[in-house]
């Protein structure tokens, strides 16, 4: 079979037509598409910055409370430096300004979270 | 381009008014049946995808920016469409009985030797690999112009005269195989 043949069948087809409620199967199909409500994004700019604050604050606890338990060799206490009472050593401290960051944190993600959903409803 | 009838529809759908669409389902459905038909050989199977395609196209509407024609825009995702819903159906829905199922019988022996080898040929077409059976049925079959049918498929015109070449080397060869009536001459 020639090149000419092979171009001559191809082109020889005849149309066919489509079904006579095609197009109105088509429109309701569209309609059906029109009609859906479009999804509510999930609000990811108010909610990102406090999913990296919990996030620091989880690390910063955890490494906290690692250096609390595990300690430092205590460095002979010098005249010149600031010696902190018996009751804020430095394990307490660390533990206490984890806590800190962690109500702040809390707080901060309850403040944006409540501030999205008013803005979503 | 201002008094293009797509072009209008589209701006009335884009402001809201969904019933414009209809104007676009009436102009382009025979075409995108037959698009669908050519890559399939199931009047079936072709409405549906071609109206899944139009409610693709009537979500996608804002990323027609006008420029191209509304025809390249809408064989394209068309045939995007076509292509990954028969990548799930297939591999293969050539038959070789149905190819040689000619459908209304002709008139004469010449007639009928005719209508068996276009037979034959259509349904080879649509066992191609994609990017074959793509360039034939977009260029031959839909009659699309070489540059058209090159936009359509996102492809240089150079690439598309290369695969329509290939694919004519590729059915003569399938075509020889398949019937002896068809490949001889």
């Amino acid at each position: 079979m020639h090149r000419d043949d092979i171009e001559r069948l191809l082109t020889s087809e005849e149309l066919i037509e489509p079904s006579p409620g095609f197009a109105a199967s088509v429109m309701s199909a569209v309609r059906r598409e029109a009609a859906e409500v479009a999804p509510i994004a999930f609000p990811w700019r108010r909610v990102l910055p406090g999913l990296v604050l919990v996030a620091a604050g989880l690390v910063t606890g955890f490494a906290l409370l690692i250096g609390a338990f595990v300690g430092t060799p205590a460095s002979e206490p010098s005249a010149t430096t600031w010696t902190a009472p018996v009751w804020l050593s430095a394990g307490r401290l660390w533990m206490l300004a984890g806590l800190a960051g962690s109500l702040l944190v809390s707080w901060l993600v309850v403040r944006l979270s409540r501030g999205a959903s008013d803005t979503v409803l | 381009m201002a008094d293009d009838p797509d072009l209008l529809d589209v701006r009335r759908v884009l402001a809201g008014d969904v019933e414009a669409f209809e104007g676009i389902v009436r102009r382009w459905q025979r075409p995108l049946v037959n698009l669908a038909f050519r890559l399939c050989r199931d009047q079936g199977l072709a409405e549906d995808m071609a109206q899944e395609a139009f409610v693709k196209a009537y979500r996608g509407l804002s990323r027609w920016r006008g420029e191209g024609r509304f025809s390249t825009w809408l064989f394209a995702l068309t045939l995007n469409h076509c292509r990954s819903r028969l990548r799930r159906i297939r591999p293969s829905m050539v038959d070789i009985d149905e190819a040689l199922d000619i459908g209304v019988p002709p008139a004469g022996e010449h007639e009928l030797e005719e209508a068996q080898r276009a037979g034959i040929v259509r349904r080879a077409v649509a066992d191609l690999p994609e990017r074959y059976r793509d360039a034939v049925v977009l260029f031959y079959l839909q009659g699309a112009s070489l540059e058209e049918s090159a936009r359509s498929l996102q492809v240089p015109t150079g690439t598309l005269k290369a695969r329509l070449h290939r694919a004519r080397a590729m059915l003569r060869g399938r075509l020889a195989l398949l019937s002896p009536l068809a490949a001889e001459e």
